[in-house]
Parts: structure tokens; sequence; C-alpha cells
């Protein structure tokens, strides 16, 4: 397995993770669930805000991360994206 | 070697045809890496449906240029850079230009370099010396095989690190268009080759098509 296809697995799974919750989750639970350091896991999911697939929403109760439309597009559309890079070579 | 092309008589109508297929499936293809750059903001996918689409562009013009031809040129089936008139040139000047430019960016993205200098180097360097040789088609031709060498090498490594038959697929195709580039070198001098070449890349193309095909229709 190439280097991005586990970031892009990655990706996935943090984005899985936060779907289980019914599109809603806590930092610590992604760090929980996604078995990523602290240091990683702000970084993806720093790229993933960036990137437009999660929204962080500041509450009283503390920060959560929701995904989006494009994150669940994510999701539904993994293989095609996995298939399609790896067959091109761009994974 | 001149500068020229020889396309036999009968084959003209078909090569006009075969540039707009090789022109709507590299344009489909662009476009489909473009989408899987939205979803999955990968820029390596950006950037090779940028190299597909730059492809694409290419055949079109290559296709415009020819129907012009066909409809100006009836009777001459022997075309010269040096015959053409203004408008001619230019046109086999933005194919050649636009090309080069999508396999440069290709190359660039199979080479895994994130570094534009790298890149403008390449478009420099390969510009440049297609613009002041005299032998423009040759060497355009030569500078096409040398790039597809190096994407041919990037996708045998891809294959041989994940032996799956799309992968497979998408190394053949690149193959088949290596041979056809090298048919069109011998089509300055014999139209048979010329037609050869046509032939190999409308394989080419379609094993890439067949291959985006197996790929979008998975869920």
């Amino acid at each position: 397995m190439s280097r991005k296809r586990d970031r892009l697995q990655v990706i996935y799974d943090i984005l899985s993770v936060i779907k289980e919750k019914n599109g809603k989750i806590k930092p610590t639970h992604i760090l929980y669930k996604s078995n990523l350091s602290h240091q990683m896991m702000e970084e993806y999911v720093g790229e993933l805000i960036g990137g437009g697939f999660v929204i962080e929403n500041n509450t009283a109760s503390g920060k959560t991360y929701q995904l989006t439309e494009k994150g669940f597009d994510y999701l539904n559309k993994y293989k095609t994206i996995t298939d399609f890079l790896d067959s091109f070579g761009l994974s | 070697m001149g500068n020229l092309y020889i396309i036999p008589d009968w084959f003209f109508g078909y090569t006009i045809i075969l540039g707009l297929i090789f022109g709507i499936i590299t344009l489909i293809v662009g476009v489909y890496a473009l989408k899987i750059y939205k979803l999955s903001a990968q820029k390596a996918s950006k950037n090779f449906g940028i190299g597909f689409i730059f492809i694409s562009i290419a055949y079109f013009i290559q296709t415009i240029l020819n129907l012009v031809l066909f409809s100006k040129l009836q009777i001459q089936k022997v075309i010269s850079l040096s015959t053409f008139n203004m408008w001619g040139n230019i046109g086999i000047y933005l194919y050649m230009l636009f090309f080069l430019a999508g396999l440069i960016t290709l190359v660039y993205v199979t080479l895994g370099v994130n570094n534009f200098r790298v890149y403008s180097l390449l478009f420099i360097l390969l510009m440049g010396s297609l613009i002041i040789t005299p032998f423009k088609l040759n060497i355009f031709h030569i500078f096409s095989s040398i790039l597809f060498v190096y994407i041919i090498i990037h996708y045998l490594i891809n294959y041989l690190r994940n032996k799956n038959y799309k992968n497979l697929i998408v190394f053949i195709a690149f193959i088949f268009l290596l041979l056809s580039n090298i048919q069109f070198i011998f089509s300055l001098k014999n139209g048979l080759y010329y037609v050869i070449g046509d032939i190999l890349s409308f394989v080419a193309y379609l094993l890439i098509l067949i291959n985006l095909i197996i790929v979008a229709r998975k869920k």
C-alpha cells in the first residue's frame, strides 16, 4: 500500500467515525476511534476542514466536528476514488 | 526528414473522425479526473485531469485543422508546414503545443514531484527546442516518445506494485500510445504508418475509456 493510499484511508476512517456518530463528533472521540496521535489528528482534521469535508462547531459543551455534503460524498464514492487513483497510478 | 505527414487519400475522412473520438475520450478522462479531485482534494488527480484536457484540446485543434484541409485541399494529400497558410501553421503549432503540454503535465504527475520549477523547466526546455528547430514534426514526435517512455515506466512500476487487470489495461494503453507515436515519425515518409499510428491510438484510447468505465461503474 502506498503512502497516499494510506492517507486516503485515514481520511476515510476519520469521516467514517464522524458518520457513525450521526455526523457529529467531539475531537476526543476522533482521536480514540481513528487511532492517530493528537498531532496527526489535528493535521488531518485541519486538512478536512480546509477541504470542505468537515465543519467545526464551537458550542457551550465544547468543540464538535460535523460532516458536510462533500464529506458524505467522499465516503459514498471512496471506492471509485481509490480505484481511479490506483489504476491511473495517481496514488 | 522533412516536416511532412503523408496521409493516404482514402484515410483522410477516417482520421478526422478518429481525431474527434480521441478528443472526446481524453476530454471525458480529464473531466472525470477533475471530478475525482473535487471529491478527494488529491492534487495529482487535478494535474492528471489538466494533462488530459490539454491533450483533448490538441486533438480538437487537429480535427478542425484536418476538416479545413479536407475541404480546401481535396486533391493534395501531402500536408507540408511550408505550404500551409498562416491559419494552418497556427493550427499545427497549437496542436503540438497542447499535446506536448499534456504529456509534460502527465510526466510531471507520474514523477510525483511537487515543485512547479521542475514543471516549468520541462516546459521551457521542450517548447523552446521545438520552436527553434526546423524539423518541428520530427522533434515533436521524438519528444513525445521520450515523454511516453517515462509515463510507461511509471505505469509498469504501478502494475508491478499492484498486479490487477485495471493497472495492466492502463499500462498497455500507454504502450500503444508510444507505438502509435513512433508510427507517426515514420509516417513522415510513408502514409501507411500514419494509418497504423491512428489505429494504435484508437486501441489505446479505447483501453483507457474501458478502464474509466470499469472504475466509474463500481459503487
